[in-house]
């Protein structure tokens, strides 16, 4: 089952997806992975499946495996020792069979982590669905009903209900399903809240399809990921929940259970100490195989895998790369750039492959092409941002007459901020949402030049008026959610000429931006340019922007440059097929999104 | 923001009648039992049943509870059926023991799992692996194994902090510190591995983020962006978790006070509930609500000051 | 006893650690005070042991004589002293004690110079204010003060109690909780319940008292027999884990408590004193439906005859019991005076002779449901194989602590596995097979019973009396009335000098341990 879904927008910005994500998706295409396989595929989680599935399956074979009754009793074999004939691991204080107690035992983890899960993503799931499809009234008794059930002392209250359920595992596994659902419950209605606005759903609707069938078909399809990883983790704490209650007593004495057989281990640790042992062990193995498979689902189904890597290590570089092959004398001189990404199936993936570009002082280039073409990775590898799984396999890029490839991130931070500056594509996503505008340029300028403070903040509130922020002031003092895209964007071209950068690199600037503030932003950038004589290289896909601004143009087609000149030049004499096909598709844009939708809350729920 | 505290803390009260009513209906059906019980095997069901009528059990069950609500708004919470000590100071009291467990551990286990999951993920490599296999080992060995191991070799062996029992800090600080030593590395053990996990997990996500890059890309050092902008973007969620791994640790807080001898807040519940004494049981019920709101409410500020964002106006 | 305040799941072990005290009477009608230890100067110690279960209240019309009474029996002084050794009734608060001829009016003559705490004196006006307040308040004391109908203080010294009927069991009560001495001034205050004053050894250390986990108790030297305590301070741990208290032992911060037999070995012999009291409770299937009102079965001698076939004594001793102990078919304490170890050879272990009584009754096939509580979880298995092997069928029914009594009272069972702390000789068949006691709910009696019991219950001298116990004993287990297994010891391990003495009487007081230098 493929994960890979139609396209489709969410609100209106509409942003062409980071390369990244598209060499990952490019992967997982390629080689057709379903979910299955991607599981199969990552050690943690074929480990402990298997681990598990052993052991379940152990479980189910007890009338066949355990050579006792659970609760068979010899007064001989009163605590026996480990090795006994007949009792493997020994016996415990009423002459019981360990082994048999701990193979039956496995069968009430599992029967108790089938209910409290089960009863959970039911219960949540319904409750999600509705909560999060309906209006505003069914939602908000929803909640409450939900805030209700989670303020429930847990344990306490299933002890207090111990004289209901009578002590009946099952009963009390049922009740603390109902408590877990929360979780679950909070989950699904997030997802179902972010989905309900997508546009396809709306699509649907309007098409005629029934809400049942949209729910059905649609929302599910989203939560099934989160919700396996909770059932994962809730399997887990219903055999912790039900161990420990059998280990204080409450409950039946007669189910064998790993609470009750660590309890009378712990009765008797310092008579036969491996008592207390066994049931320890393995509720242990259950517990963190339920837990770390529940992290493994989590990573394939929901990220592209995120591994943690070394933050400021610096760029990956092959041993060859960093000679350049013809000498130019440039501000910037990219040559014969080569970056490659890991395959998920091994070996590298080259997405730029071999690119020549050189800018010159004060001059505006703008490298052009469809998303996907390597573009931004070439910008990024010319600041020393590039993914941790990046790899530049060859070339040069020199700036200013020194050799950037093969750089550590010391030393090449001297250089970003102050020399080489950079606006992202997407403003709101690229500040800190949870410091002040003013505090995260203050910072920015700080590194760069480092003055003090208060000479930072003057010189940032001049830039945001020079900027052409109406309300220097109260931007300054404004967090990232309270300003509009256009004044972000500003904000943050304002963070990146306050050091006279003698180059400045612009990923794709307006393209986040509304039709009438990317014309002001081109003309400040302009303005800008001019006033600080610096260098502009303008990453875009967007030919009007290019003709607007732009001294030269290069065109860049699967990780190479297909055709280079004037932007009078390339305009009027196209060479390269490609770039006549491009000139001749000139619409209005509008680029879907591809990445995934975004759940109502910004915080990750995954539990 | 004080009408925001306000209605919580109403919200919470609502809540405390809510839960407290369903345990009182549920516990009602046995008052014959807890009156036998108080009058021991010998007493003849007549005896019983004036002791029922005495103590006014007789009555509708709404009429009692809203009696019990009455004087549980102005502080009274009764007295328990079987010590006749008082519910709301024997309740606070035993909370206290617990409360001095679980704070030091969640302080603890907070300042762990930080250090390990930041570590981890800025790091990557051989240290993640490490930080990793920590938390596997947490889950793995169970707290009570763990536990016996502690008080054997430092307990018995070597007669550095006590088998069992606990000294009120007001009595001897020193000696309470040493009381709570094992249980709180218990408690702390469990916690850590859940929490760095997370931690990790959300720091992993929040270096991937492209404000990040941006950052990097305007000179910030590495642990400017790491503590300073990574660590305070992934806290809040990480909030959330804490507030969980609270409540969760209650349980856990359970067991550790049956097998030490410790006279807490879970035991006490316990034992009410096995005794069925039930306006013990009431007062417990009652303020554990009420903690599980404010403990919410406490995080969702916390988030509120982390995340400008989630502030409320 | 089935339920005392707090039902200590783990305690599967000699539950004389759950006594709950009926009365009985006691084997002198005592007046000459016996012979203490004649104290020479040692010097004075600091114990401190486990407690399985913590007071509930101090107060003296709700104290119960589980292991609690460690506590409130250090606290508050009793009327009569029971000999720790022998059991027999000595002098306490009262140095003499004397009925009439019917048994209907017992006069106490208490000693000279003895004092609360608060240095108010001890009288007779004392002593009747606290049985009066302890007869009129709902409490564990109340219900075995029911025969008396009024106390009068005749003068400073002389009490003198009206009973509506001579009670068997009222002099032994006035060794335990019924016998406890308030003080007047304070009894009705708040404080009673948990630092009342009273006229003991010892008073409580409030502020190093943790309630509920460990009380702090000191000597009083203005108590009337301190030179016989040889203590200077108590503390009273409550541990219900074996394993935490055996910690706590090893680690020095208790030196007394109960072990389990098999991790004796474990213990540094050169630290510990191990003293081994065979008989402190005894384990019975308690057949609750005599009369075979609901399980006709139950109701033919045969079958509880062969019940008694079905059990193999010796095997649950050695096994389940570790061998402390010793089996038995008798209620009564051997160290008592009622007890005839001959009789325990009347039920040799033999299912097969068992099983053709069954079929022989007609009652093959038969099944039973029993309470499974945690008292009878070890030996469950063993139960529910004897039943097997005399052709009968035993189901346990677990029942939450808190309904384990109602169960039993309920009817719906027909047998109920009990383990009883000895109380006295009188109390400990009465309790199981008198008509009122609450080890027979259902008020089972036959005309031999009753003859037996009518006799006892008209007796006041029990040494008059014994040899109608005797008789009832004897009858007891040729009936088959009930279903004995073992007398369930226990070990207690104790250091820095201290023993503990106590044999035949096992209520948990300060006296039950001497110091030996």
């Amino acid at each position: 089952m493929s994960d890979e879904r139609p396209p489709q927008t969410t609100t209106g910005t509409v942003t062409p997806p980071s390369t990244e994500l598209l060499v990952t998706l490019e992967n997982a295409a390629k080689t057709r992975t379903s979910t299955w396989r991607r599981i199969l595929r990552d050690p943690q989680a074929v480990v402990t499946l298997g681990l598990l599935a052993v052991i379940f399956l152990l479980g189910l074979l007890t009338p066949w495996l355990a050579p006792h009754g659970p609760n068979d009793a010899e007064l001989s074999m009163i605590n026996a020792p480990v090795g006994t004939p007949g009792y493997l691991l020994g016996a415990d204080e009423a002459g019981r069979d360990i082994l048999s107690r701990l193979l039956h035992s496995i069968n009430t983890a599992a029967i108790s982590a089938l209910i409290g899960a089960g009863v959970a993503l039911l219960v949540g799931v319904v409750a999600g669905l509705i909560g999060g499809y309906f209006g505003t009234v069914t939602r908000a008794t929803t909640e409450w009903l939900f805030n209700l059930i989670m303020t429930f002392p847990g344990i306490l209250l299933l002890i207090i209900l111990m004289p209901v359920t009578g002590g009946d595992y099952r009963f009390t596994m049922l009740i603390f399903g109902v408590l877990l659902s929360p979780g679950i419950y909070r989950i699904v209605r997030n997802l179902v809240l972010g989905v309900k606005n997508e546009l396809y759903v709306d699509a649907a609707r309007v098409s005629g399809l029934g809400n049942l069938r949209i729910l059905g078909r649609h929302v599910l399809f989203v939560v099934r990921g989160p919700i396996i990883i909770a059932a994962a983790f809730m399997a887990g704490s219903a055999i912790a929940v039900q161990s420990g209650l059998a280990f204080l007593g409450v409950g039946s004495l007669q189910i064998p259970s790993f609470g009750s057989m660590i309890s009378s281990g712990f009765r008797n640790l310092y008579i036969a100490p491996t008592q207390f042992l066994w049931p320890s062990l393995l509720l242990g193995v259950i517990t963190a195989s339920l837990v770390l498979l529940g992290n493994a689902l989590r990573d394939i189904l929901e990220g592209s895998m995120p591994k943690p890597a070394k933050v400021g290590r610096g760029q990956r570089v092959l041993d060859n790369a960093g000679e350049a092959t013809a000498a130019r004398t440039g501000l910037l001189e990219i040559n014969d750039l080569a970056i490659a990404y890991p395959r998920p199936s091994g070996g590298l993936n080259e997405v730029v492959r071999g690119v020549d570009l050189s800018i010159a002082r004060g001059q505006i280039v703008g490298l052009v092409g469809e998303s996907g073409s390597g573009k931004s990775q070439t910008a990024f590898a010319s600041l020393g941002v590039l993914p941790n799984e990046a790899v530049i396999t060859r070339g040069s890029i020199r700036f200013d007459g020194r050799e950037l490839v093969g750089l550590t991130d010391a030393q090449m931070r001297p250089l970003r901020g102050k020399e080489i500056a950079y606006i992202p594509q997407e403003p709101m996503s690229n500040l800190d949402p949870s410091y002040r505008v003013g505090a995260q340029l203050v910072e920015g300028v700080r590194s760069a030049l480092g003055v003090t403070r208060a000479e930072a903040s003057a010189r940032v509130l001049a830039l945001l008026e020079r900027v052409g922020i109406a309300d220097p002031k109260r931007t300054f003092d404004s967090y990232p959610h309270q300003i509009s895209g256009g004044m972000a964007q500003r904000v943050l071209i304002a963070g990146a000429v306050a050091s006279r950068p003698k180059l400045l690199i612009a990923d794709e600037p307006t393209t986040a931006l509304d039709v009438t503030v990317q014309a002001e932003i081109l003309d400040l950038l302009r303005d800008l340019q001019s006033e600080l004589d610096m260098a502009i290289l303008l990453v875009t896909h967007n030919f009007g922007v290019v003709a607007d601004l732009c001294d030269r143009i290069a065109v860049m087609q699967n990780g190479v440059i297909v055709e280079s000149g004037t932007a009078a030049e390339v305009f009027a004499h196209p060479t390269h097929e490609y770039t006549k096909m491009l000139l001749g598709a000139i619409l209005d844009e509008s680029t879907v999104r591809t990445d995934p939708p975004v759940a109502v809350s910004d915080e990750r729920t995954d539990r | 923001m004080l009408s925001y505290i306000l209605r919580r803390l109403g919200a919470g009260v609502v809540l405390a009648i809510l839960v407290t009513l369903i345990t009182f209906l549920l516990l009602s059906t046995s008052f014959n039992d807890v009156a036998q019980a108080i009058l021991g095997t010998s007493a003849t069901p007549d005896v019983v049943d004036d002791l029922i009528a005495a103590k006014g059990w007789d009555r509708p069950v709404i009429v009692q509870y809203f009696d019990w609500l009455i004087h549980a708004v102005q502080g009274d919470f009764g007295v328990s059926v079987y010590t006749s000590l008082p519910v709301g100071p024997s309740v606070l009291q035993r909370l206290a023991v617990t409360l001095s467990i679980i704070v030091p551990a969640l302080i603890l286990t907070v300042i762990l799992s930080v250090f390990l999951g930041v570590w981890a993920a800025s790091r990557g490599g051989v240290v993640d692996r490490i930080a990793q296999g920590i938390s596997l080992i947490g889950y793995i060995v169970p707290g009570l194994l763990l536990a016996i191991v502690l008080v054997v070799v430092f307990a018995v062996q070597l007669k550095w902090l006590p088998a069992t029992g606990f000294t009120p800090f007001a009595e001897d600080p020193a000696a309470w510190v040493r009381s709570i030593t094992i249980p709180v590395i218990v408690l702390t053990i469990g916690g850590v591995a859940n929490m760095a996990a997370q931690v990790r997990g959300r720091m992993i996500d929040e270096l991937r983020r492209d404000y990040i890059r941006t950052l990097r890309t305007r000179g910030s050092s590495t642990t400017s962006i790491v503590i300073k902008h990574a660590l305070r973007n992934a806290a809040s969620p990480a909030l959330t978790v804490m507030s969980l791994e609270f409540i969760q640790m209650f349980g856990g807080a359970l067991i550790i006070e049956n097998v030490f001898a410790l006279p807490g807040y879970g035991s006490f519940a316990f034992n009410a509930s096995l005794q069925g004494d039930i306006p013990v049981i009431m007062g417990i019920t009652a303020f554990g609500v009420l903690l599980v709101t404010v403990v919410n409410l406490l995080t969702d500020l916390a988030n509120g000051w982390l995340n400008p964002k989630a502030r409320v106006h | 006893m089935w339920n005392t305040r707090k039902h200590r799941r783990r305690v599967a072990l000699p539950a004389a650690l759950l006594i709950t005290a009926l009365v009985a009477t006691g084997c002198a009608a005592g007046s000459e005070p016996t012979p203490d230890d004649s104290s020479t100067a040692v010097v004075e110690k600091d114990l401190a042991v486990a407690a399985v279960s913590a007071p509930n209240s101090l107060d003296p019309a709700q104290i119960v004589d589980g292991q609690q009474m460690f506590v409130w029996s250090s606290i508050l002084d009793t009327l009569l002293r029971k000999d720790p050794e022998t059991g027999e009734l000595l002098p306490g608060a009262a140095e003499k004690w004397e009925y009439n001829e019917d048994g209907t009016q017992l006069t106490l003559t208490l000693r000279e110079g003895m004092t609360f705490s608060s240095g108010d004196p001890v009288d007779a006006a004392a002593v009747a204010a606290t049985l009066l307040r302890s007869k009129a308040t709902p409490g564990a004391v109340q219900s075995r003060l029911a025969a008396v109908a009024d106390v009068v203080a005749e003068d400073d010294k002389t009490v003198v109690i009206s009973l509506s009927a001579f009670d068997p069991q009222f002099l032994d009560n006035l060794a335990q909780g019924p016998g406890a001495i308030g003080d007047p001034a304070t009894m009705d205050e708040e404080r009673t319940a948990t630092d009342p004053i009273g006229s003991g050894p010892f008073t409580l250390d409030v502020d190093k008292t943790v309630p509920g986990s460990s009380y702090v108790l000191v000597k009083r030297d203005d108590y009337w027999d301190a030179d016989n305590v040889p203590f200077k301070t108590l503390t009273v741990k409550v541990l219900q884990d074996p394993t935490a208290s055996l910690n706590a032992l090893q680690a020095g911060e208790l030196n007394a408590a109960t072990v389990q037999s098999q991790v004796v070995s474990q213990l540094d012999a050169s630290k510990f004193t191990i003293t081994v009291n065979d008989a402190v409770a005894v384990g019975y299937l308690n057949i609750l439906d005599r009369a075979g009102a609901k399980f006709p079965a139950l109701g033919d001698v045969k079958v509880r005859q062969a019940i008694n076939m079905a059990i193999d004594r010796e095997g649950v001793l050695k096994g389940i019991f570790s061998g402390v102990g010793i089996a038995t078919t008798q209620l009564v304490s051997p160290f008592g005076e009622i007890y005839e170890e001959k009789l325990n050879d009347a039920y040799e272990y033999d299912p097969e002779k068992g099983k053709e009584l069954v079929e022989e009754a007609g009652y093959a096939g038969e099944s039973f449901q029993i309470p499974s509580t945690f008292l009878s979880t070890t030996i469950e298995p063993v139960l529910t194989q004897a039943f097997a092997d005399i052709g009968l069928t035993l189901e346990w029914v677990t029942v939450p602590p808190q309904q384990a009594q109602a169960a039993a009272r309920s009817g719906d069972y027909g047998l109920y596995y009990q383990i009883l702390g000895f109380n006295s000789d009188s109390a400990d068949l009465a309790t199981t097979i008198g008509a009122a006691g609450f080890g027979n709910p259902t008020g089972y009696t036959d005309p031999t019973l009753d003859g037996y019991f009518d006799e006892i219950n008209n007796t006041v001298d029990f040494a008059d009396a014994l040899p109608v116990y005797k008789e009832l004993n004897e009858y007891v287990v040729d009936q088959a009335l009930v279903a004995p297994i073992a007398y369930i010891g226990a070990t207690w391990a104790t250091a820095d000098g201290i023993t503990y003495v106590g044999k035949a009487n096992t209520l948990s007081t300060i006296r039950q341990f001497d110091v030996t230098e």
